[in-house]
């Protein structure tokens, strides 16, 4: 009886739209154990706090190493960075260049909580404390300060399901920010930590250490999910082969996906009309 | 408190601690199956049509609140739980070891499981990922899960039969 239930219940949602009476349900359920997983977040929270202490003191030493190194590189960066990005809004007015919606400028963003990690070996996926109260909608983009997290795959009335990069439905249009080579960067199903840059053509000059931005294209019919410029990643290996008119591209992803604590969801400032 | 409101009261907070807690202990691409082994736990203590009740209690409260898809969880655990059950009434009665290879066993059939019905619904269902990344962690959490838990169910729910204070009984041929 039960497995006739449970068999009804899987048919009947995975053939349902996300709008359907089912999801809805979910949604609704959701809002209501809600509070009960924020109570026991809370409460772990002090434990995890202290294994990322004793696990941050282990490392500290040789991480301030390489931070400082690092640091020296980013300030080099930020100032040949300030004067590229004068000397672009400036031409950009001497051109009247026309823009789409603009990353971080054309969003407003909702700060939220992560009240879910991944489950499981397959599902990709969080749960985040904020929903259609806060005007989330399918599809809308969520990152970290480190760069890409996911999309809104589907929303309740205070939590919404956020799918991964990392899940192998993950797709997303890209491009390599030194050399402009654009591609699909995707997840591969063997189910390994690093992301893949497809359909990059093999005289494209990309190496590893590029780091691979969502390209954020746009048509009258059609446009990327994502805003242009949030960072994905850096490329980690360049392969290529004698019958493959692609590269082989791989690309570890710049957020850490296993101990996201809290996200952001950019929400388009010029959206209207209803969910 | 009546057996069903205790069972009910474990099977709502273990599904939220694993929503929580749980699923962000890992071991490679494994994560530590607490609802599963609670349900082995339940199901072992109590029976079969407990554990099965239990089983699809707690995987559809899972579901719904990790927006997962309906009905996975709650089909597997409904069969572990029920499964379970039987041996526990049969050949695992009263064996030390009984919660510890019911859980070896369940944790490998409840992904396989998983895996087919995620491969026949047209879901992705990386093999390799399972067998090399996540069931070798996944069985190591679960163990160290086991003792505990099982002690924890125990003193909760008490064992089947526990409730009549009968002295055991046996049988000398």
């Amino acid at each position: 009886m039960l497995v006739l239930l449970s068999l009804a219940l899987l048919t009947v949602s995975f053939r349902e739209s996300s709008s359907g009476p089912m999801h809805r349900f979910q949604g609704y359920g959701s809002a209501v154990t809600k509070p009960f997983q924020v109570v026991a977040d809370r409460i772990a929270k002090p434990f995890k706090d202290g294994y990322g202490w004793i696990h941050g003191m282990l490392k500290a030493k040789s991480e301030n190493r390489r931070m400082q190194k690092e640091l020296e590189n980013l300030r080099q960066q930020r100032a040949r960075q300030k004067n590229a990005e004068v000397e672009v809004a400036h031409l950009e007015r001497l051109l009247n260049y026309e823009h789409t919606a603009r990353f971080p400028q054309d969003y407003r963003s909702v700060n939220t909580e992560v009240i879910t990690p991944p489950t499981g070996a397959f599902e990709q996926t969080i749960v985040i404390a904020a929903g259609q109260n806060r005007d989330i909608r399918l599809n809308d983009t969520v990152v970290v300060d480190a760069g890409l997290v996911g999309l809104i795959s589907q929303v309740g009335p205070t939590t919404s399901k956020v799918t991964l990069v990392s899940d192998p439905s993950f797709a997303a249009s890209a491009r390599d920010l030194r050399t402009g080579a654009v591609g699909i960067v995707r997840h591969p199903a063997s189910g390994s930590n690093v992301l893949i840059l497809d359909d990059v053509k093999i005289d494209q000059k990309v190496k590893a250490g590029d780091s691979i931005i969502t390209s954020g294209w746009r048509r009258p019919d059609l446009s990327s999910l994502y805003p242009a410029r949030i960072s994905i990643g850096t490329i980690t290996s360049v392969n290529q082969s004698d019958v493959d008119p692609n590269k082989l591209i791989q690309v570890a992803p710049s957020v850490d996906l296993s101990s996201l604590y809290a996200v952001v969801v950019l929400i388009p400032k010029n959206r209207i009309g209803g969910p | 408190m009546s057996l069903a409101l205790k069972t009910s009261a474990i099977v709502f907070i273990a599904a939220i601690l694993q929503g929580s807690w749980f699923d962000a202990i890992s071991l490679g691409y494994g994560s530590a199956g607490f609802l599963l082994v609670v349900v082995v736990s339940l199901a072992l203590l109590r029976g079969s049509v407990l554990g099965a009740v239990a089983g699809f209690a707690a995987g559809l409260l899972f579901d719904i609140s990790t927006y997962g898809q309906l009905g996975i969880t709650s089909l597997l655990l409904t069969l572990a739980g029920f499964w379970t059950g039987r041996y526990g009434e049969t050949t695992g009665r009263d064996r030390v070891h009984a919660p510890f290879l019911s859980v070896v066993v369940i944790t490998v059939l409840y992904e396989l499981g998983g895996l087919t019905v995620r491969f026949l619904i047209g879901e992705p269902a990386p093999f390799s990922r399972l067998v090399v990344g996540a069931l070798p962690g996944e069985l190591v959490l679960n163990l160290i899960l086991t003792a505990p838990v099982y002690v924890l169910c125990r003193w909760m729910v008490g064992r089947r039969g526990d409730e009549l204070g009968a002295p055991e009984v046996r049988v000398i041929a």
